[in-house]
């Protein structure tokens, strides 16, 4: 699991190196769509010849659906908490401002 | 990109279904490690080309970083606290939590390393986690607040929700939902992996 994230590190640093041309640029998306794909007909295979988890395919469902609205009620509640606190931080430096226009 | 998701899975999933023996499959074993890595190389290269992503940061400031970390333990939070009531281990479901919708690359790298059938889960949930947000996006955008619209689509702001996102909001928050929609997708190759590191104990 860790060589997986080396080649993920010197992918990132050979894209930021600049080296590849923009005329190469199709390449990496190439690479993820053609490996995605691949990988993705794979698990499907694993799913399909496992008949514990054909048998249990809608409750999966149900589970993954629960996760997604919670993953997005709790990302919601948590930015709402950062969007009061930015409103609150600009306010007070604009009623610092405010202050100091007054006593000069 | 989502239906050619769905129909790779299909296919093979009829494979193994009719055709395929789980034997057979274990096979494959070496060239399913050879694809993960040759896939990880090219999303590297893919996020490492990001232009002019430092430049746009460093305009935003301090809360370009701040409010994807948020949307990240927000996400982390809902995902362990549904996932325990659901009987899933603490790290299964940060695991399939931290795909922040991005529900190929989750579901490939769990399936393939850990465990096939939270794979199928961390899939469906991170699908399902684009489609909610394109539904609530606006809902959000006009009740809560511009900021809070950017975090139901997670890594998706940077692409499949920017639309909607610049749509229901405004320039200003298009550009902040599209960088935290960036450093999302770059903490997902990172983070999926460290999570299922810690379930395996």
């Amino acid at each position: 699991m860790l060589s997986l994230v080396t080649f993920l590190v010197i992918g990132v640093v050979v894209g930021a190196s600049g080296k590849i041309p923009d005329s190469m640029a199709w390449l990496p998306d190439r690479i993820i769509t053609i490996g995605l794909v691949f990988l993705l007909m794979v698990m499907g295979a694993q799913l399909g010849a496992d008949p514990e988890i054909t048998a249990n395919i809608s409750s999966l469902g149900q589970q993954a659906f629960l996760l997604a609205a919670a993953a997005i009620l709790g990302s919601i509640v948590a930015a709402y908490a950062v969007e009061r606190l930015m409103l609150w931080m600009r306010t007070r430096s604009q009623a610092r401002q405010d202050r100091e226009e007054l006593v000069p | 990109m989502m239906r050619l998701a769905l129909i790779s899975i299909v296919v093979g999933f009829a494979a193994g279904f009719f055709f395929l023996s789980a034997e057979y499959l274990q096979w494959m074993d070496g060239l399913v490690d050879a694809a993960l890595a040759v896939l990880l190389f090219g999303v590297g290269i893919d996020l490492g080309r990001t232009r002019g992503l430092f430049r746009r940061v460093r305009a935003v400031g301090l809360w370009a970083v701040i409010i994807p970390l948020s949307i990240a333990g927000g996400t982390l939070i809902g995902a362990i606290g549904v996932g325990r009531l659901l009987g899933l281990e603490v790290w299964e479901a940060a695991a399939v939590g931290s795909g922040f919708g991005w529900y190929s690359l989750s579901a490939v790298l769990i399936a393939q390393t850990y465990d096939v059938s939270l794979g199928a889960l961390a899939f469906l949930t991170n699908v399902l986690r684009e489609v909610l947000a394109v539904l609530v996006i606006p809902l959000v955008a006009a009740r809560l607040g511009k900021i809070v619209a950017v975090a139901p689509g997670g890594a998706t702001a940077m692409d499949v929700t920017l639309p909607i996102i610049a749509k229901s909001t405004d320039a200003e928050t298009a550009l902040l939902a599209f960088i935290s929609g960036v450093v999302l997708s770059m903490m997902v190759p990172a983070a999926v992996p460290f999570f299922l590191r810690l379930a395996a104990g």
